[in-house]
């Protein structure tokens, strides 16, 4: 861990390295952490983070959350914000992950009705789920869909009857990327992502049974 | 061993060190250990035969590109080879391969980690001893 003179306690949970710290700095660095987690870090962090801080357009500071651990150039947990005409874009910021995301299903269900079955329910989706080293979909797409599918995402899976109607008006930005450019994307990787359609990929990628305490919701209203 | 895993390098992924008294040694123990990462690889059969023709800038470079050609294989034919005959010209930037080995099946073969992609950190080639090493860090 850095020293207490290159490191300044701001909160509990947030530490900050200052520019000085570094030649070439642009703005402080930022880590989200108690001081347990803090001292537990991977030295390289402190040394990705701030370089992250030396990238031109970066803006107000370079980030570490609280799982940051050692990354390419960026640590893995890092955010870092860039000026939209004087930044950098950084797919190393991202890693191979580029627009990996998540979504959540409500369901109806309650703990009671949920807890008596959950290791059945866990094997039926284990079972239902197509996920792992050379997965395929249950359905299968022509490589000339592929453009159509990527461009609108949930709003063509609706218009498909692979998604409820109202579905894309309850997923962030209707379920699309405006904006998007699928001719962009070589053939090699169409090819390779066709036929992961309608499964839950593989690596790092992961279903999870949740229960909600609406005493902890973070925001009520959107809830 | 031709081939080492790293255990302290790359945290969220796979790392490993491979070794051959020749390049193309080399090329394949490094195709073994990334196919080590997805499956064991004494549950694949060498059924299947296919020809790999690659040519790149760099010997390097085309380490690379041969790693990267064989994860493309798995994602588009879901095949996983067992066996690697590498030969490399004298430049060492063009690599033919002749590779073995079968569709995956699942109820059949032990399989591990799939591989996303082979990554540029820390990549290299380099003498090591009286041959080479490479070290190869893999997204997964």
């Amino acid at each position: 861990m850095l020293s207490n003179f290159a490191m300044k306690q701001v909160s509990d949970v947030l530490w900050e390295i200052p520019p000085s710290y570094k030649p070439g700095m642009r703005v402080p660095a930022r880590i989200y952490a108690n001081r347990e987690l803090l001292q537990a870090m991977d030295r390289i962090v402190f040394e990705q983070v701030t370089n992250v801080a030396c990238l031109p357009g970066i803006i107000r500071y370079s980030y570490a959350m609280a799982d940051a651990h050692w990354g390419y150039g960026f640590p893995i947990g890092g955010v870092a914000a860039f000026d939209v005409e004087k930044g950098v874009i950084s797919p190393g910021g991202i890693g191979f992950d580029i627009n990996c995301g998540m979504r959540l299903l409500r369901t109806n269900l309650r703990l009671g009705e949920v807890k008596p079955k959950v290791r059945e329910l866990v094997d039926l989706l284990f079972q239902l789920v197509p996920a792992g080293v050379g997965v395929k979909g249950t359905q299968r797409f022509a490589e000339t869909q592929f453009e159509e599918i990527t461009k609108w995402g949930v709003k063509w899976c609706a218009e498909h009857d692979l998604a409820w109607e109202d579905d894309p008006s309850h997923v962030e930005e209707g379920g699309y990327i405006k904006g998007a450019e699928p001719s962009k994307v070589s053939g090699q990787a169409k090819s390779r992502g066709i036929s992961q359609f309608g499964t839950l990929g593989s690596g790092n990628h992961y279903l999870e049974i949740q229960v909600v305490d609406p005493a902890r919701h973070f925001d009520p209203v959107l809830a | 061993m031709p081939f080492r895993f790293l255990d302290n390098v790359a945290i969220a992924d796979v790392a490993f060190e491979a070794r051959g008294r020749t390049l193309p040694a080399l090329f394949e123990s490094c195709a073994r250990a990334l196919t080590e990462v997805m499956v064991d690889r004494r549950s694949v059969r060498p059924r299947r035969m296919e020809r790999i023709t690659l040519t790149s800038d760099s010997t390097e470079n085309l380490l690379y590109d041969f790693l990267t050609d064989l994860i493309i294989r798995k994602d588009v034919e879901s095949i996983l080879f067992k066996v690697f005959l590498v030969s490399l010209d004298k430049s060492g930037r063009k690599l033919k391969c002749v590779a073995r080995g079968e569709l995956i099946d699942r109820e059949r073969h032990r399989l591990r980690n799939d591989v996303k992609a082979v990554t540029t950190h820390l990549f290299g080639i380099k003498r090591s001893g009286k041959g080479f090493s490479a070290t190869v860090v893999l997204d997964i």
